[in-house]
């Protein structure tokens, strides 16, 4: 009887163990396939190549380096210790930092943890050569964007970092993808799409401590294509140099079609490294002052002025005003910068000696509304279109503004102020630029840009718009710049190159009592037919002519010694 | 003549049904090693081999002289478990084995037959009284081994004891209240015994409430040997064609986990007739047990189908995650020489049982 009872009880627990089995294996049975099959199956992202960045001349700006990573599989290392010890040795770093890195990349025993990257080619070798005394340790290449010319065109090029959420939010639709290295700011961000390629991929088999079985099938990555700047990175180079941490900003062009050959705003930053160390820096290196700052434009402004003043025929070049170095209008009174007065001038001069008073005269004469319409004509208060990203319009006031925004009267002090570029007015040093390239070409205006044309295609609207003004006005001006640099009085004059006639207009913005003024120095070169035109801006620089105008001449001889 | 009427009645189905189960069990070995190193299947046949002339040895000798020596046996053992203590290797954390040149013992495999044979040997010579001093006394013979492969720790050993323990007792004829009074406060003091427990075990114990808990440590053998299992589906996945087993995902496959590779590369199909054959096994011996008037030899019969039948179940249930893991081999499966062996004259002694009624 017991004993039938045991065979019973038997009969139970294999009908249980028989049951179990079929549960699992013929009910469970899918979900559990899925889960060997994604066991053993990595889909593996093949970084398709980020296309290069080149200047205008094929000089490699931003391209990518192999560098080689160091890592280590746990549970395959026999003694992480010692194999940690010895990888200090050969690498010439400290121990602890290997373990530091190791503590933080860790995640399961049997996925590779990267110890360091950037390892040198050497000591990648090495490593390689002593694999079996050290198992488990592993040296893989890792694709690396390199800046070559590391601060000088960082606000141009921009940086790459592994794509944000939001990012990734926005570009899922176009093929992003997590992880993905994607361009942050500058042309590595508005020419994302062309640089970055289409990654490959790649099914592989891995057996339980990930190691490669198998390629079970393979895309190859195509690779981004090259991107080609307007720049010349010699200049550019050049004037980040002249620069020399000072802050500021410059922009040298092409005043014929906008072709950018140098933007630098200064201080800057290194994008080959991390980030952190720039967005603490009260310096504000990350911001683009050539596009991104927005300053008074000072005396620099009286050129449209005279525009202004010519067109409407308020004034002809002829005119003359007496200078006693200060005007009353109304209760107040407005000071010309040279105290003892300028005496009798008339247009070229008063360019040239950059006299406050003979504008305030123009400017009356003018009207504001007239000023408000040329600034705007010459692209002032919008923003210019460059391939940049965070672009400011800067400000042009206006009497309806100050009536509307303000609730406040415009004076005839207010049109004064307006005239020789002070007061509510503000500007980015590359809107000035796009306005002296449009003196320089004869009166059209042109698009800064710093991408070359792709094949056929222009990867911008580069048309350009004739402006309504006459030619000769224009020419009147021009004269007045010249002599800034020519008048043994000019207010540029220490600007004079032996190798080309320069033409050019200083500002100098004051900011406050016992501050230094903000520098401007804006102009062309040659003076006939001119091939450059710049904008140079220096926070707190002093008076525009001398700091600002050191900057500007050895640039624009660089130019054009290169160019012989 | 004498000769074959001695054999007639040697249990063919028996036999037959334990050599499919080792053919079958060569052949998941093989996939399990063939990569990595083909020795373990020499090295198994070697040691069926020497299993098969104990087999031999066994069945021309009457179980009850083997049974008299029991105390003999016992004391034999006792002694192999203190020198595993005092001199045994260390592997995966635990001390269980004794390296004897080429070979390396596991005593505990063998101390879990032999304690059986003292078991029978004591109940068989008690058999006219069965009061609460004679349990007493079985459960201390039980007891010291019990404690010693504990102590190793061999968990699954020594929990093995405890049924096998209980069948002995209950076929004997012991007292059902007496069974169940010892079954309660064995309950009750199983609190305890967690404290007794090394980290490793409790860990196992957690992971079998919840394997995801340290799916990369404790877990990670039965996740992955349940992943094994179930992904073989209906008809598996082939011979030498399981991923997990093939791509290194499951671990100790040769040896407890043996059954996940039958599982993943033959199916609910191969499982299901392997569980045939193992039940098949258990009701043979049982029906050696009943045909059999001698109570020694009901003892033995019932032991030997406890030892083997509670073994497979535990095992392969625990790799399927139905029950907590304990380092119990898959009888004639499992790599193992000491297994093997010990099952081996387990079944001697059931055919010695069918022989010598």
């Amino acid at each position: 009887m017991r004993i039938k009872i045991l065979q019973i009880f038997f009969a139970i627990l294999f009908f249980l163990t028989g049951s179990w089995l079929y549960y699992l294996q013929v009910i469970k049975g899918p979900f559990y396939s899925d889960l060997s099959f994604r066991n053993s199956i990595r889909l593996l992202n093949i970084s398709a190549p980020r296309g290069n960045i080149y200047d205008r001349s094929g000089k490699l700006i931003a391209g990518n380096t192999l560098s080689f990573g160091v890592f280590i599989v746990p549970q395959e290392a026999d003694d992480i210790d010692s194999e940690m010890e010895n990888l200090s040795g050969i690498l010439g770093v400290s121990k602890s930092l290997l373990e530091r890195n190791y503590k933080r990349n860790k995640t399961a025993s049997f996925a590779p943890c990267e110890l360091i990257r950037g390892v040198s080619k050497k000591a990648a070798i090495s490593i390689e050569e002593s694999r079996f005394e050290m198992p488990g340790v592993l040296v893989k290449e890792i694709p690396f964007r390199n800046y070559y010319y590391k601060e000088v065109f960082s606000h141009v090029v921009g940086y790459t970092g592994e794509i944000g959420p939001l990012e990734l939010e926005l570009l899922k639709p176009y093929g992003y993808n997590i992880k993905d290295m994607i361009g942050k700011d500058g042309i590595e961000r508005f020419c994302d799409r062309i640089l970055r390629g289409k990654n490959g991929g790649m099914q592989v088999q891995v057996d339980n401590r990930g190691r490669e079985v198998r390629v079970m099938s393979y895309r190859k990555p195509r690779s981004g294509k090259n991107v080609y700047l307007t720049f010349d990175a010699g200049l550019q180079k050049l004037v980040y140099n002249l620069f020399d941490g000072r802050k500021g900003a410059a922009i040298f062009m092409d005043p014929n079609n906008g072709e950018i050959f140098s933007l630098v705003s200064s201080p800057s930053y290194d994008p080959n490294e991390s980030l952190a160390k720039a967005v603490r820096s009260e310096e504000s290196p990350l911001l683009n002052r050539a596009i991104m700052g927005v300053y008074p434009p000072g005396s620099v402004f009286k050129l449209i002025t005279a525009m202004a003043a010519l067109e409407t025929k308020s004034i002809r070049p002829d005119t003359g005003f007496v200078c006693l170095g200060k005007l009353n209008i109304g209760r107040d009174e407005f000071s010309c910068w040279n105290k003892d007065g300028h005496g009798y001038v008339d247009l070229e001069k008063a360019i040239a000696w950059s006299c406050n008073v003979y504008f305030y005269h123009a400017g009356l004469l003018t009207g504001a509304e007239k000023i408000t319409e040329y600034a705007n004509m010459f692209g002032l208060g919008r923003k210019t279109g460059i391939e940049l990203f965070g672009e400011s319009s800067g400000f042009v006031p206006s009497k309806e503004w100050k009536r509307q925004e303000k609730k406040q009267t415009w004076y005839p002090g207010d049109t004064a102020n307006f005239s020789i570029g002070q007061g509510d007015m503000m500007v980015t040093p590359l809107q000035i630029a796009a306005v002296v390239a449009s003196i320089a070409n004869g009166g059209f205006l042109v698009r800064p840009h710093v991408l070359k044309p792709a094949g056929n295609v222009a990867l911008t609207n580069l048309d350009t718009e004739e402006l309504k003004v006459a030619k000769e006005n224009i020419e009147s001006i021009r004269r007045g710049m010249r002599k800034v640099i020519e008048d043994p009085d000019g207010t540029g004059n220490r600007a004079a190159s032996g190798i080309v006639s320069v033409s050019a207009k200083t500002g100098t913005v004051q900011v406050g009592p016992g501050i230094r003024p903000h520098g401007w120095f804006v102009g062309f070169a040659p003076s006939v037919n001119p091939k450059i035109c710049f904008a140079v801006f220096l926070e707190n620089g002093g008076s525009g002519g001398d700091a600002a105008a050191d900057i500007a001449k050895p640039a624009v001889e660089y130019w054009f010694r290169k160019k012989q | 003549m004498l000769k074959k009427q001695k054999y007639k009645d040697f249990d063919w189905a028996l036999l037959g049904a334990a050599a499919a189960i080792f053919i079958a069990g060569l052949l998941f070995l093989f996939s399990a090693v063939y990569s990595k190193n083909i020795d373990f299947i020499v090295r198994q046949i070697s040691w069926f081999l020497i299993g098969a002339l104990f087999f031999i040895g066994i069945i021309n000798v009457n179980y009850r002289k083997i049974i008299s020596l029991g105390y003999v046996f016992y004391f034999f053992s006792i002694i192999l478990l203190l020198l595993v203590i005092f001199f045994g290797s260390k592997r995966l954390g635990a001390q269980r084995w004794l390296e004897l040149g080429y070979f390396n013992l596991q005593p505990s495999e063998f101390a879990k037959l032999f304690i059986t044979l003292a078991l029978i040997q004591y109940l068989t010579e008690h058999k006219a009284e069965k009061g609460i001093r004679n349990i007493a006394a079985a459960f201390f013979v039980m007891a010291l081994p019990f404690v010693l492969i504990l102590a190793q720790p061999d968990l699954g050993t020594a929990l093995m004891l405890v049924p096998v323990f209980f069948t002995l007792l209950y076929i004997w004829g012991a007292k059902l209240r007496h069974l169940f009074f010892m079954i309660v406060s064995g309950l009750l003091a199983s609190p305890l015994a967690w404290f007794l427990l090394k980290d490793y075990q409790k860990d196992r114990l957690m992971v079998f409430i919840n394997p995801n808990i340290d799916p990369l440590g404790a877990g990670y053998t039965v996740i992955q040997s349940m992943i094994a299992i179930g992904s073989g589906g209906v008809f598996g996945k082939g011979w030498l064609s399981g991923t997990q087993n093939q791509l290194n995902f499951l671990t100790e496959r040769h040896t407890d986990f043996i059954f996940s590779v039958a599982g993943e590369e033959w199916g609910f199909a191969g499982g299901v007739i392997l569980i045939i054959l193992y039940y098949a096994l258990v009701r043979r011996a049982i029906e050696i047990a009943r045909k059999t008037d001698d109570p020694c030899g009901v003892l033995v019969a019932c032991g030997m189908a406890a030892i083997i039948g509670i073994q497979a179940v535990v095992n392969i249930s625990m790799t399927m995650g139905f029950m907590p893991v304990v380092g119990l081999p898959l009888p004639l499966v499992s790599y193992g020489g000491s297994s093997l062996l010990v099952t081996m004259i387990a079944l001697g002694l059931l055919e010695s049982v069918a022989i010598h009624r």
